[in-house]
């Protein structure tokens, strides 16, 4: 798999993962709900890479720790969401580099 | 990958949740010293929350894979067994042989603020990955 299509796959992790611990946070004061978090899932097969993302289950601790969980995910998600958005934008300026060079 | 309900729609839905429970607390502290026509005291209430979606959460890791198998392959695949959960009012319950109490009410109007506030910083973390997304395209 390119490296590039490695790092969009990645961002669409992170993505979904926002969506699941927002959840999280909403769901927070509802009766019955357990805190969800996901992890990714990479499998090598023989058309290569595949991803999933594999749904667990959290201990938080009751409501509060619900909330606390979620943020602190939240925040580390953003941080890796921004570092794979830079590695991207650093790819893409090296493509653009070469192009140059070779009109040149 | 299931785009259905996003983080924005999630955070929103918490959102409009904790709105409601406000209104709630709102009304018991209003009425805290309220009789009803009938001569009895105002019976205060709390309002109960559902997730709306009803995710399994036995879904296993080789269930995931399973799910990323065939033609998409390349891209990280979901059903909605994992799909992330929104929440949604589900009604009221009334607390028949509780007075309104002014300051434990005072207290879950705080709880429910920084529930709100939560859902708020959930928000505005959607909100910065999709403008970082964007300035990808920015050089």
């Amino acid at each position: 798999m390119e490296p590039l299509a490695l790092i969009e796959q990645a961002m669409r992790f992170a993505r979904y993962r926002a969506a699941v611990l927002a959840g999280d946070a909403a769901n927070a004061g509802t009766p019955g709900f357990v805190p969800r978090d996901v992890e990714p899932a990479a499998q090598t097969t023989e058309r290569g890479l595949r991803f999933a993302a594999a749904m667990r289950e959290v201990d938080a601790g009751g409501p509060t720790g619900a909330i606390e969980y979620a943020m602190g995910g939240i925040a580390k998600n953003s941080v890796w969401y921004k570092a794979l958005t830079e590695q991207a934008r650093a790819m893409l300026r090296e493509f653009r580099t070469v192009a140059e060079e070779t009109r040149r | 990958m299931s785009e259905s309900i996003s983080a924005f729609d999630i955070a929103a839905s918490g959102m409009a949740a904790q709105r409601t429970q406000m209104d709630v607390i709102a009304a018991n502290l209003a009425n805290a010293d309220v009789r009803r026509s009938d001569g009895t005291p105002y019976r205060p209430q709390t309002a109960v929350f559902e997730s709306t979606s009803a995710p399994d959460s036995s879904a296993s890791f080789a269930d995931a894979l399973e799910v990323a198998s065939g033609d998409s392959f390349e891209q990280i695949s979901f059903d909605d067994t994992t799909a992330p959960a929104g929440v949604r009012f589900a009604g009221l319950v009334e607390h028949p042989d509780e007075p309104a109490d002014p300051i434990s009410q005072m207290i879950a109007l705080v709880s429910t603020g920084r529930a709100y506030d939560a859902d708020v910083s959930a928000l505005q973390a959607a909100k910065q990955m999709d403008v970082e997304a964007i300035d990808i395209g920015q050089g």
